[in-house]
């Protein structure tokens, strides 16, 4: 391996792996019952979260429920990376020593094999990420996921058959409907808040249902936000890496 | 009985992470990055954390290697 890696930077390398190690060693051990995690915090979500939270995954009550508040800073995290990405690469310009290939990435591969197959799996992928969205209170997924499957399905009709025939999006939308996405998780939690409870409280939305069912209904609510604002990012990046901001 | 098989799925990751950086190829660099969130993604689902393991196969498999791809395309495949 000649000179991928001069031969100075495997002392810092080093240096951080021998850190690792020593910090790895004060860990508690995989599964450990004595471990502080395991002893205070775990066993509340494992006997709360399905009859406070409405949601046997424990995974989509900790995100969308008990921890509601990080998930949203998160989603605003993610529609900045999508701004920083448009800011940065949107300026570009195609220019005439840009390689012949970069063309194929906005026109679309398509041969007829890549669009037979494509017209089959892409249908299949869209419901999947609607699924995953939908179902994610019972199995593993939610919001995130089914954001990123949705755009990965939307994604392959352009890499097929070009910008022109996917959905067209232009990056101004894109941001506005990722904000819209965002707006939902916020009205949600505004909407608590309206009605005299704590910021993202589902226990006040005004549905007809109970207990953990709101709630449910709730994390189900901020979890169509998610996958919008996600969905929409996801885009605007594959559209500001192939093409720029331009139409 | 699942010892075993967390090693050899590290041991499949370290072996990718490897082969990612040595390659001067950047587009095979790429498909060995997505074998890479491929094992982490079974490595994961092996310790119960289905929830992560679901999110890196979507984005670590999927759309970071759809964006290093689309990179590519626009610049230049080959390492100097």
């Amino acid at each position: 391996m000649p000179g991928f890696i001069s031969r100075l930077s495997w002392v810092p390398l080093l240096a951080a792996l021998l850190v690792l190690f020593y910090v790895a060693r004060d860990f508690p051990r995989m599964g450990d019952p004595e471990s502080p995690a395991s002893t205070h915090v775990s066993p509340r979500y494992i006997e709360d979260s399905e009859s406070k939270a409405g949601a046997p995954n424990m995974v989509t009550a900790v995100l969308a429920d008990y921890r509601s508040y990080d998930t949203l800073g998160e989603t605003v995290v993610i529609l900045t990376a999508g701004l920083a990405c448009l800011l940065v690469l949107g300026s570009f310009r195609r220019t005439r020593d840009e390689p012949e290939d970069a063309k194929l990435m906005v026109q679309g591969f398509g041969s007829d094999v890549l669009d037979a197959t494509s017209r089959l799996l892409i249908p299949f992928i869209v419901l999947f990420a609607v699924y995953v969205v939908v179902h994610g209170h019972t199995s593993p997924g939610g919001g995130f996921q089914g954001g990123a499957i949705f755009a990965a399905g939307l994604m392959l009709v352009r890499l097929t058959r070009g910008k022109a025939k996917g959905l067209r999006l232009r990056a101004g939308v894109a941001v506005i409907i990722a904000c819209a996405g965002i707006f939902i998780y916020l009205g949600t939690g505004l909407l608590s808040l309206i009605r005299g409870y704590q910021f993202l409280d589902y226990a006040a939305l005004p549905l007809p249902y109970e207990g953990g069912h709101l709630r449910e209904f709730g994390s189900l609510t901020v979890e169509v936000g998610v996958f919008i604002a996600v969905t929409a990012v996801l885009m605007l990046i594959f559209d500001v890496l192939t093409s720029g901001a331009e139409e | 009985m699942i010892a075993p098989l967390v090693t050899l799925f590290l041991v499949l990751m370290v072996i990718c992470a490897i082969a990612a950086l040595a390659t001067p190829d950047l587009l095979a660099a790429v498909v060995i990055f997505g074998a890479f969130s491929f094992f982490s993604a079974i490595f994961y689902t092996l310790l119960g954390a289905l929830d992560v393991a679901f999110t890196e196969a979507a984005v670590g498999a999927a759309i970071t290697t759809i964006f290093f791809v689309s990179a590519i395309y626009r610049t230049d495949r080959k390492v100097d």
